[in-house]
């Protein structure tokens, strides 16, 4: 799979934290260094057999070792090149179960370490990325020898990461997992712990990792604490217990994907007789036989239904959708089905992923994570733009221009139910919004080379290449 | 290798003694869990093999969950 991270991307934007090594990027290939200082770690790590029982397992990302004329800088004691996931995704973009298996997978890796005398030094959920489908970790350098005796020096970090927003939009509101991309390090458990329902302090586990981990906390925020209090006072079987309960505290949260407006769109059969969608999907199916994309991206994906008609053609498709209900179907659906090239992920794209983090650099923006896809989606969607949204559509369209250098279009016009129900109780300021002005919008960014009617519907598919693409 | 106490990750010192003081309480209940699991599975075993978990789980969660309770973690 070719990497989707663009070649003008630094990586090294998000892994100058830890000293024992980084990633960059050199001829768009990605290589981690290994620093002298992780030398001992990193050789243990492979000569014990923890890297080949993780990576066997599908937990931890596998590597080759590249020459070390490769490296980036001095001080490198080796180089790595690792298998690239398709899609680097971020936690604010996971649905509920995405963000319980990263938390499940990151628990799992730190029990087989500790078996073979090893525990992650941190727990970012950032350090979990979706590989043909299943959470694993990328970051090879967490990996480091248990020293024996100490508390887990993740703990905080996994409870921010992890186990506080799992617990917010389990108990409280599943947006709350948008909480996660104001705070990168993870919600404070201060703010988590006032969010939470009164009741969940009565959980043995919630009450004690979060509620009382947040008082003690706050108690010893400024205070200095002498290393003998804190070296060698911790037994591994303590340790293995305090994983034991983080796991069912991970394992017992539940969030059931509601029956909202979206999740249910195709099963109420709106706008769409059951001729109509298959002719919909003969039509799409076609259309990305045409343009035969490696990576396509489906914008409004809803469940996923016309994604999958991308991923049947061999097709890497990231299915972004705005409600959290679509994206867990759409994510258990592709556990069910061990489906490898279908990765469902929650934004708003009337207010999609920013740049974030230190110097706006750290976490990329959904549109310079995408690069320049071969095939765009916007299947009933640009109605919700355009006048959900009040867009322009020739805004509309350079957004999508931006994104990728094909796409298969609908329109919607004003006579389909959907528009008229979006417009019955607001004025219709939308004069250009019409089949005319649609395709004269279209065509500042794109060449139409096919438009085609939906049989029994009122609507039409465009597919269209972007101009100078 | 350099022994730092603290990782390039900032632990946060209430957490890393609230850590040391929870995981020695956790540590004695699973204690006991296990030593009353076994006791049930005393007597369990020749009538309903109650203490036995499900078997044919496919949910990975569970599955690896499944293996965690196997691991040495709950070994008494």
């Amino acid at each position: 799979m070719s990497p989707v991270v663009p070649p003008a991307a630094d990586p090294r934007a998000a892994s100058f934290r830890d000293p024992a090594g980084f990633v960059y990027r050199r001829e768009g290939v990605l290589y981690r260094q290994v620093q002298h200082s992780g030398r001992e770690a990193y050789d243990r790590l492979m000569a014990g057999g923890l890297y080949d029982e993780l990576v066997q397992a599908g937990l931890l990302v596998p590597h080759e070792e590249a020459p070390l004329s490769l490296a980036a800088s001095e001080g490198a004691y080796k180089v790595l090149r690792p298998r690239e996931v398709p899609f680097v995704s971020y936690p604010y973009e996971w649905c509920f179960s995405q963000l319980q298996d990263a938390a499940a997978a990151t628990l799992e890796i730190q029990r087989r370490a500790l078996a073979r005398g090893f525990w992650l030094k941190d727990a970012s959920a950032y350090n979990i990325q979706f590989l043909e489908g299943r959470p694993v970790l990328i970051d090879t350098l967490s990996l480091e020898p248990y020293p024996e005796g100490r508390p887990w020096v993740a703990y905080r970090q996994f409870c921010q990461h992890f186990l506080a927003p799992l617990a917010l939009m389990s108990r409280t509101d599943v947006r709350l997992g948008q909480l996660l991309r104001v705070h990168l390090d993870g919600i404070p458990l201060d703010l988590a712990s006032r969010l939470l329902p009164w009741r969940t302090r009565l959980s043995f586990s919630l009450g004690i990792h979060l509620h009382l981990q947040a008082r003690v906390a706050a108690r010893y925020a400024d205070r200095e604490v002498p290393r003998e209090r804190i070296e060698g006072r911790m037994s591994r079987r303590a340790l293995e217990a305090l994983m034991d309960s983080l796991g069912s505290a991970v394992r017992r949260l539940r969030w059931r994907a509601g029956s909202t407006e979206w999740a249910d769109y195709y099963a109420a059969g709106n706008n769409y007789a059951p001729e109509s969608m298959a002719d919909k999907e003969r039509l799409v199916g076609g259309m990305i036989e045409e343009v035969r994309p490696r990576v396509v991206w489906d914008l409004g994906a809803n469940t996923g239904r016309f994604s999958r008609l991308a991923a049947a053609r061999g097709a890497f498709t990231v299915c972004w959708d705005a409600d959290p209900s679509c994206v867990e179907e759409n994510y258990l659906r592709t556990k069910r089905a061990g489906e490898c090239n279908v990765l469902p992920l929650w934004t708003d794209l009337t207010n999609p992923s920013p740049p974030l983090g230190w110097a706006g650099a750290e976490r990329l923006s959904l549109a310079d994570r995408g690069g320049d896809v071969d095939l765009v989606l916007a299947l009933g969607l640009v109605h919700h733009l355009a006048i959900g949204n009040n867009v322009p559509l020739p805004r509309v369209f350079d957004f999508l221009a931006g994104l990728g250098r094909a796409g298969i279009v609908e329109f919607v016009p004003k006579q389909d139910s959907q528009v008229k129900r979006m417009l019955s109780v607001r004025q219709d300021v939308f004069a250009d919004y019409h089949r005319e002005g649609f395709e004269r919008a279209l065509s500042a960014r794109f060449r139409i080379e096919r438009a085609v009617p939906i049989q029994g519907t009122c609507r039409t598919l465009y597919l269209v290449r972007r101009l100078g693409a | 290798m350099e022994r730092h106490i603290l990782a390039y990750v900032d632990p946060g010192t209430g957490a890393l003694l609230f850590q040391i003081l929870i995981a020695g309480l956790l540590s004695v209940l699973v204690f006991f869990r296990n030593a009353a699991r076994r006791v049930l599975g005393l007597f369990a075993r020749p009538f309903l093999r109650i203490a036995r978990r499900p078997c044919g789980e496919t949910n990975p969660l569970r599955v690896a969950a499944r293996q965690g309770s196997e691991s040495p973690t709950n070994a008494p």
